[in-house]
């Protein structure tokens, strides 16, 4: 009941119904096309006055969806009315029909809902403010879209009320079904064609090669600075006792070169950054025990041996590992819910090794991977090959899930 | 070590670093800084007339790099100095590049100025491969197909296994005298198996023979 009643108040259908109403508007140059050739062909049979008419409004739709124009203007209006997230049209090489044929489809589709959507509004509004007000004036005879209908005065004639609430909840309703139409409809017709999806990936994969350089080219210049700000702080470690104004010079000189190598990270931070920055740091393995415990807190018991040096790991390895604990835990978590887990973090000379395993209940055969959490375990495969380690995830033995990763602790293995 | 010190000569385009390290090897009492050049081309003209026992060359400078220098240092002189390659990174293609070239081994211009000068040293008297385990890494960073060459473990001459097993000692990081001790046999048969060694894989030092040796398959790398 709820349900059918939700469109009524949510703004959604009213944006949708608005850009129905665009649809009609915009129609409206076509239509007046139409109804000129109407006046013009007002002798003849009907049948042509019809085909006129038609090839008037199919013809002013075609050539409107021609103009790239009219196409960046529709989608901009969609992402407007229906909160979707169009991309803009990109230039592409070569036939561009494809993508003006999709465009005359909306148009028609646009304008078609946008007419038949201000009939029926009309239709139930006029309904509804037709039977409740005349009720309320005293009831009266009337006539109905050619239906005589008697409408008493007081009591007898209360069941306008309700007619009339089911003629508004049906405009509402109808409304809500076009901006549904129109929304389901919108990315087939307005989305990119495969053309425009090439020249995105190829700007996509443009940009990233930019990044990429980028990210080198900071990497060596602060590497740079770093080893400079090194051995300048070994001179003036040096220096200090014998001859403090030469080391009073290398620590500004230290001091000089961290600067500018930190203005060098906030200009290139700034371009490499993809969407926002996290306000908070990423997690590294020093956070591990709060982690824990908060999922110990889920009731399920978890059996944690670590060895080795787990404090004095590469960041980017450290925060790595974390990633594969907590994603780890949370499909252990969703898949075997308070079976016990065991934990194994193992750091060596070269190596970091990250064990997870947990039984399934019941026995149960374990889903596959590839359908169930797939989009983490995933994610974290590629990020720890990026890193040059090796990772494996799935059913181990004894009908139980186990997770393992070795991330090497130097670039260079 | 006793009598004159060892002559350096300091190639390296990074102002501060070059006097950050011409001032820390200059406190070493058997090290001295002969020279200093900010690029290889100006490298070349003091090496050859200050004759320097080791040049430590930086890689990637203007004009002229560290590796073409390399190259020409190995080919010019008659007596080339002993070449460490300095580098920020240890995972640098050009200092792989530069190993190839004739350089001896190389180092981290960020590491301890007693290592740097530990290097040296070992350098300077030639009979052991500086920081195996680093010149391993490096080899195990290349990809497979720039590790093959297509002239592969078919040399002129093949090693005989007592070459091969030197060879891979000299891999480890052992020293010839050191390798004397290990097979039990005298220093003068370690060198001249060393040399037949070099000769045959047409390498000039320790390093490129080591590295020649991992990129054929003759030692595999991580095997010790």
């Amino acid at each position: 009941m709820w349900t059918l009643i939700s469109p009524t108040y949510r703004a959604d259908t009213y944006r949708g119904w608005t850009l129905a109403m665009a649809g009609v508007m915009v129609s409206l140059p076509a239509v007046a096309v139409a109804l000129a050739v109407g006046l013009v062909s007002g002798g003849w049979p009907p049948a042509v006055r019809w085909g006129g008419l038609f090839v008037a409004l199919a013809g002013t739709t075609a050539v409107a969806g021609a103009l790239p124009a009219v196409r960046r203007w529709n989608i901009r209006l969609a992402n407007r009315a229906l909160r979707t997230r169009l991309p803009a049209p990109l230039p592409v090489p070569g036939r561009a029909w494809p993508v003006r044929a999709r465009t005359v489809a909306w148009l028609t589709l646009h304008q078609a809902t946008g007419w038949l959507l201000l009939t029926t509004t009309v239709l139930c509004v006029t309904t509804a403010v037709a039977l409740g007000g005349v009720w309320i004036g005293g009831g009266d005879d009337i006539t109905f879209f050619t239906l005589p209908v008697h409408i008493a005065a007081g009591p007898a004639g209360a069941w306008t009320v309700p007619v009339s609430a089911a003629a508004l909840l049906s405009g509402a309703l109808l409304s809500a079904l076009a901006t549904a139409l129109l929304r389901a409809t919108a990315p087939v017709l307005l989305g990119h064609g495969p053309d425009e999806r090439f020249t995105a990936l190829e700007t996509q994969v443009r940009e990233l090669e930019q990044r990429n350089r980028l990210a080198r080219e900071l990497h060596d210049s602060v590497g740079h600075t770093l080893t400079a700000s090194t051995v300048q702080a070994a001179v003036a470690g040096e220096l200090m006792e014998t001859d403090p104004a030469a080391a009073r010079r290398a620590l500004a000189a230290i001091e000089e070169s961290c600067r500018s190598a930190l203005d060098d990270l906030d200009h290139v931070l700034g371009v490499l950054r993809e969407g926002r920055a996290a306000t908070t740091p990423e997690h590294t393995l020093a956070d591990l025990a709060p982690l824990l415990e908060r999922l110990r807190h889920t009731g399920t018991d978890i059996d944690v041996r670590t060895g080795g040096d787990l404090t004095h790991l590469p960041a980017t390895v450290s925060r790595e590992a974390y990633r594969i604990v907590q994603e780890g835990m949370t499909n252990a978590l969703r898949h075997a819910p308070r079976a016990p887990v065991t934990l194994r973090l193992t750091a060596g000379s070269d190596w970091l090794a990250i064990d997870m395993a947990n039984a399934l209940p019941d026995h149960r055969p374990p889903r596959s991977p590839a359908r169930h959490g797939g989009r983490g375990l995933v994610g974290l495969d590629e990020r720890v090959r990026l890193l040059r380690g090796e990772f494996t995830a799935g059913p181990g033995g004894e009908g139980g899930w186990h997770l393992s990763a070795r991330i090497p602790l130097r670039a260079a293995p | 070590m006793t009598g004159a010190p060892l002559t350096l000569l300091l190639v390296e385009d990074d102002e501060l670093t070059r006097t950050g390290l011409r001032t820390l090897l200059s406190a070493q009492p058997d090290l001295a800084v002969v020279g200093e050049a900010a690029d290889g081309a100006e490298a070349l003209q003091l090496a050859t007339s200050l004759r320097p026992d080791v040049v430590l060359m930086d890689v990637r400078m203007p004009r002229m790099d560290g590796i073409e220098a390399t190259r020409r240092l190995r080919a010019d002189l008659e007596v080339p100095p002993k070449i460490i390659v300095i580098t920020t990174f240890e995972s640098d293609d050009y200092v792989y590049d530069a190993l190839r070239a004739g350089a001896d081994g190389f180092i981290l211009k960020r590491a301890p100025v007693g290592q740097i000068a530990h290097a040296v040293r070992l350098v300077a008297t030639g009979d052991t491969l500086l920081f195996p385990d680093a010149v391993r890494r490096l080899v195990a960073t290349r990809p497979p197909t720039a590790r093959q060459d297509p002239a592969g473990p078919r040399l002129p001459v093949p090693l005989t296994g007592r070459e091969t097993d030197i060879l891979r000692l000299m891999a480890t990081g052992l020293s010839n005298p050191q390798i004397a001790e290990h097979l039990t046999v005298s220093m003068e048969t370690v060198k001249t198996h060393v040399s037949n060694v070099l000769t045959k894989l047409g390498a000039r030092n320790r390093t490129q023979a080591v590295i020649l040796a991992y990129e054929s398959g003759i030692v595999v790398p991580g095997q010790g």
